[in-house]
């Protein structure tokens, strides 16, 4: 009798085999917590977590906008100089004088022009996405030293601006409250909503995707444009905690955001990666960085343990693939 | 149901491709609820008439009219939303998307009008799905399917989610076994009652008369006939088919020896070839021939380690052939001319001289296999130009800057340099002038002629019965028959080539179970 009563109907349900792949990226976080603990007495405590936590919202926020543009198919390697782009719009304009949001408003919108211009060039340009985004991440950074002369700005920036991402709400750091709120809004969108759908739908063929009628260069110009938004949207957090405008903000944040994708399992090709596999890459390596810090690994020998991650990953995903084609 | 409305009217479509006049004046009615089946050799016509149709390309002339209005589709998108549905040969899927994804993509259902009701979506899905009697859970990604389940599911997401008229449909039985087919019959059945016409292309004549209505016939991009399926025999469709005469610009050629030069036994590539058997003689030029989808195009392939062999033996001159890779098989003898010659041939921004000696520098004009010895290729490169007449602008003219049918004889050429035991050829002569190709076929003939067995893969019948002396027709991945001599005509070609009823076979073979796998 208990056979018959959790029999399901066949091929009905999603298959509830435990695929070990998709949760490869959580096994590797909390094995990174078992080293962390091992490592260093200070890892575990409440403030550490949060500090990863508060100092992976930046970069996370700009790999979200980079998951945009990959699984559509494309690649944006305009998002660090784009970050720098918001923080000294945001830092000159408050400066300046002009209210807190819309001085926020500025930077974003700043941000989201670029993102519509690299979807342009590729989209209506066909260009590359590298070689476009290429472009502009080396134009906007010019701009960005036209804008400050090159040097950080300290003055005039205004404490009611600094609170964004130096509060706490509930002692609880806003930066952690970004994280949660850009990831919500992530896994909402993507996995929720046509044009989330549709974003995969481009990623994974675009001659299809036209055919089923979906709108393939509106949707991949968005994607660009949503990552110039959150780039620059880093970029305003990031000069809100430190309280300056600094024209070399975000320098090589494209190549951390590429790196948190795909640890995350996100496919470079398009189509392919989930909002949690991108949280993962994201706690992979803020954890990874942290636990070398703490360990005092030199700034430059940290970046050889992230390679390795990189490339262990990579190696899992082709494995992944052998072994289910 | 009016029977005699015309859901589809095409008026005079002409197009070509360049100097190539692919339709000319080309007029068909399809009415309304019913099968018309579309036959034709390869390059009849077929494949650019239902681009027409859908919006691929335009016709150069001419109009379509669907139920009755004039209408002009830029992309198949355009076609689809305005009632004509195409199901490509190409299965059209998002593979890392579930199955209820791809049926509802584009038309998700929602929920507030912003998220998507995945529980209505999922269940409509698998409703749909069950309602066939097919065997695919909704959920699972497409790539996970049988090649059979895709097509279903994107017929199913063509017929069902988009109010079509007309639906297009493509050799859609290619990959699927017989009850798939049922399946899929049955849902052409429920579409014609509803009034929904379906152009049906496809090489089986036993499910041809199976399904449809009437029956058209196109020729050289012209329509022969149209006639009820009552009304025609088979061996009548086999005749509307072919029916062209040979012209007499092949090659004489002289007999072939008796030692057996190339000798394949049981070849079989997963899914493509099955037990394929044939032998190639010295000096003797063997043809490949069949339709799309048969297994023709990939003996030659298999053969040259392009493809998985999965079983069989092959042996050149007594020694056996050890297939694992093209460079493998160049190293044993094999000289081959590829299908497609700007992807698979040529370095289209090299010289022709770097093209000719590509294969064989370390070779034949090396020192210790490591220095180039530029001096030796040049004078040999020369020659072979020299020998086939290739046309330079000047003597570093990049290939890709030579017509077809330079570029063609320099793929050739290649093979002229160095010494091998086989010559595989693939379409030697496509997308080549007049003249250019009698050039061709006199070299193909020479090298036969010095004792060079040669395999030729061509989609032209013509082609292969000037050439040669014996031709392998291919069905369903099998050797169906191998013609010679008398027999070597385009109707016996073609009637081998056809994929029919047991009947044919004789009473025999009808109490025989049909087999479930085609």
């Amino acid at each position: 009798m208990h056979t018959i009563l959790s029999n399901k109907k066949p091929g009905s349900r999603v298959t509830n085999k435990f695929a070990f792949a998709e949760y490869m990226p959580l096994f590797v976080v909390l094995f990174l917590f078992i080293v962390g603990s091992l490592s260093s007495d200070r890892f575990i405590q409440v403030n550490n977590i949060l500090n990863i936590f508060q100092y992976a919202a930046e970069p996370a926020i700009i790999a979200i906008g980079m998951m945009f543009v990959v699984l559509g198919r494309g690649i944006d390697l305009s998002v660090g100089s784009v970050m720098g782009i918001g923080n000294v719009t945001a830092a000159l304009l408050v400066a300046a004088g002009y209210p807190v949001w819309l001085s926020i408003v500025g930077a974003i919108l700043f941000g989201a022009m670029i993102g519509l211009i690299n979807g342009i060039l590729v989209t209506r340009g066909k260009m590359e996405p590298i070689i476009a985004t290429l472009a502009t991440m080396i134009g906007a950074r010019s701009v960005i030293y036209f804008m400050t002369n090159g040097a950080p700005l300290f003055e005039g920036i205004p404490e009611e601006f600094k609170v964004i991402a130096q509060g706490y709400i509930f002692g609880v750091p806003n930066g952690v409250l970004f994280l949660v709120i850009a990831f919500a809004g992530a896994f909402i969108i993507l996995g929720h909503t046509r044009y989330g759908r549709h974003i995969y739908a481009v990623g994974g063929s675009e001659e299809t995707a036209g055919l089923f009628g979906i709108k393939v260069t509106w949707i991949k110009t968005s994607t660009y444009v949503i990552s110039g938004m959150l780039a620059a949207t880093a970029g305003v957090i990031g000069a809100s905690r430190l309280g300056i405008g600094d024209p070399n903000a975000g320098v090589g944040y494209e190549l951390i955001a590429i790196t948190m994708i795909v640890v995350g399992g996100v496919r470079l090709a398009g189509g392919v990666g989930t909002v949690f596999g991108v949280f993962s890459g994201v706690l992979i390596v803020s954890i990874l960085t942290n636990i070398l810090q703490l360990d005092n690994v030199s700034t430059h020998a940290q970046h050889i343990f992230l390679g390795v991650a990189l490339i262990g990953m990579m190696l899992f995903l082709s494995w992944k693939d052998v072994t289910e084609a | 149901m009016t029977v005699d409305a015309n859901a589809l009217e095409i008026r005079g479509i002409s197009k070509s491709f360049g100097a190539n006049k692919v339709l000319v004046d080309l007029n068909l009615t399809l009415k309304k609820g019913e099968v018309h089946a579309l036959m034709g050799e390869n390059g009849a016509g077929k494949s650019t008439l239902i681009k027409i149709i859908s919006g691929v390309h335009h016709a150069d002339s001419g109009a379509i009219f669907l139920d009755g209005k004039s209408v002009k589709f830029h992309s198949p998108f355009e076609a689809q939303v305005g009632g004509v549905a195409t199901l490509f040969q190409e299965i059209q899927e998002i593979p890392d998307l579930t199955v209820a994804e791809n049926l509802y993509a584009g038309i998700e259902p929602t929920k507030y009008g912003v998220f998507i009701d995945w529980k209505s979506l999922h269940n409509n899905a698998q409703l749909q799905i069950d309602e066939l009697g097919l065997n695919i859970d909704a959920s699972q990604k497409m790539r996970k399917l049988t090649p059979s389940s895709r097509k279903m599911v994107e017929i199913i997401r063509a017929v069902h989610k988009r109010a079509a008229s007309v639906v297009i449909m493509d050799e859609p039985t290619a990959n699927l076994n017989q009850g798939e087919i049922d399946a899929l019959f049955t849902l052409i059945d429920e579409l014609k009652r509803k009034g929904i016409s379906i152009i049906y292309v496809s090489h089986r004549i036993r499910e041809i008369f199976q399904i449809a209505d009437r029956i058209s016939v196109l020729r050289d991009g012209c329509l022969v006939k149209t006639e009820s399926v009552g009304r025609i025999k088979e061996d009548e469709i086999v005749r509307l088919m072919v029916g062209r005469d040979l012209p007499e610009f092949y090659p004489r050629r002289e007999p072939p020896t008796e030692t057996v030069s190339l000798d394949v036994r049981g070849l079989a590539v997963d899914g493509e070839l099955d037990d394929v058997t044939f032998d190639v003689k010295s000096r003797e030029i063997v043809g490949i021939a069949g339709l799309e989808g048969s297994g023709a195009s990939s003996v030659i392939k298999a053969l040259f380690g392009l493809k998985q062999v999965a079983l069989g033996s092959v042996e050149i001159d007594g020694k056996r052939l050890v297939i694992t890779s093209p460079k493998h098989s160049i190293a044993q003898g094999l000289a081959y001319v590829p299908e497609d010659r700007k992807a698979d041939g040529l370095f289209l921004n090299k010289t022709v001289s770097f093209n000719l000696t590509a294969s064989v520098l370390k070779s034949h004009f090396s020192w210790h296999g490591l220095i180039v010895r530029k001096r030796l290729a040049q004078v040999a490169s020369e020659n072979v130009i020299k020998r086939l007449g290739i046309k330079l602008s000047g003597p570093f003219a990049k290939i890709g800057s030579l017509s077809g049918g330079n570029q063609q004889k320099s793929l050739f050429g290649r093979w002229l340099i160095g010494s091998y035991k086989v010559l595989l050829l693939e379409e030697p002569t496509r997308g080549v002038d007049i003249g250019a190709k009698l050039e061709i076929y006199e070299e193909i003939s020479s090298l036969a002629k010095s004792g060079l067995p040669v395999l030729l893969y061509s989609s032209e019948l013509l082609e292969l019965i000037g050439m040669c002396d014996r031709v392998i027709v291919m069905k369903n991945g099998r050797v169906s028959g191998i013609l010679s001599g008398e027999e070597l005509t385009e109707e016996n070609i073609l009637d081998k080539a056809l994929i029919r009823d047991n009947r044919a076979i004789g009473h025999q073979a009808m109490t025989q179970p049909i087999p479930s796998s085609v």
